[in-house]
């Protein structure tokens, strides 16, 4: 099934060589979940990410579902 | 707590509003409207400055700004409110000089305590809208979860590098901050570009301005990404965490 990755800042370099922006839609098998997306794209697992699917803040385990949207950026705290 | 001024404006702020009021829209009755407004800035650092200076120059009636540390040589770089004579001066202390220097007819009510679970009441006290220029996100959802409970908005706004974010909280209508981010990253010195916090605090003075006058929309329900290498500002939409433990239907 196909989805849509958009990364952000320093995590742009982890999307699929070729992708000339900040978003690449990629195909994933059935039931894949948002860590096992995170991984097969080899963002380390140590960068804290805050991640939203479709708009919704999302986990590790949430199951990913055809032609969503899944957004993965780094939380910015300072002020 | 001072009131703000009821009164009609004086004919020397019908002279230094006047550009902001020949916009569309905007008039006498707008420029009241906002000095009538009372506002909870949440930290005198590289957001609270732009914030509170442009929140004054346009105008608001009175501005609480709230911050515990004091300026240090190594704040210089992006904390405007502040100067190597103000080192060692409470920050909310030292923003009331900046501000009301730059405008004398805004009232600015300095605190200088730190936002706790105990104090966060007290501190925000009775506004129209709470201004997020933290540096911290646990702090911040102390703010969040009082904003929510009581039904004021909240303008939320984070900053690293060149990169920031940023979204207009009014919950039940928007998602609240723990919606969006429910951890609390933990504190380190992190990389920050004066101009980046400039950018991010203008975006959220703007929004305060709209907000508070009435004119135009604000960034319910969409985060804004903003990548200053790139200069590219991305409006991701969020929608409510169904269980959110702090503005969640459950609650």
């Amino acid at each position: 099934m196909d989805i849509e990755i958009k990364l952000f800042f320093d995590l742009i370099k982890y999307l699929p060589s070729g992708t000339d922006s900040n978003t690449a839609r990629i195909s994933v098998a059935e039931g894949t979940t948002v860590g096992s997306l995170i991984d097969s794209l080899n963002i380390p697992s140590e960068i804290q990410k805050t991640i939203l699917v479709n708009g919704v803040k999302a986990c590790n385990e949430t199951i990913i579902n055809e032609n969503d949207s899944i957004a993965v950026f780094p939380p910015m705290a300072g002020g | 707590m001072s009131k703000p001024s009821s009164k009609p404006l004086t004919e020397n702020e019908k002279i230094r509003y006047h550009r902001q009021m020949i916009f569309p829209g905007w008039g006498e009755k707008t420029q009241e409207k906002l000095k009538k407004s009372r506002v909870f800035v949440a930290g005198a650092g590289g957001l609270g400055s732009p914030v509170s200076l442009y929140l004054a120059v346009a105008g608001t009636g009175v501005i609480r700004i709230c911050d515990f540390g004091e300026p240090e040589l190594s704040n210089l770089n992006r904390q405007i409110l502040h100067d190597d004579s103000r080192i060692g001066k409470n920050k909310a202390l030292s923003a009331k000089e900046t501000i009301e220097r730059i405008n004398p007819d805004v009232k600015v009510e300095p605190l200088k305590d730190k936002i706790t679970r105990e104090s966060v009441s007290f501190l925000v006290g009775e506004v129209d809208l709470i201004i997020d220029c933290l540096d911290n996100f646990d702090t911040r959802h102390i703010l969040n979860r009082y904003a929510v409970q009581n039904s004021i908005p909240m303008i939320h706004a984070g900053v690293y590098g060149m990169q920031g974010q940023l979204t207009f909280i009014k919950t039940p209508e928007t998602p609240c901050l723990w919606c969006i981010n429910a951890g609390s990253p933990p504190p380190v010195v992190f990389p920050i570009v004066g101009a980046t916090a400039g950018v991010m605090g203008c975006v959220q003075a703007l929004e305060a301005i709209k907000y508070l006058s009435g004119i135009g929309s604000n960034l319910l329900g969409t985060l804004l990404i903003w990548d200053g290498t790139s200069m590219e500002f991305n409006h991701l939409p969020q929608k409510k965490t169904p269980d959110c433990p702090v503005c969640g239907d459950a609650l």
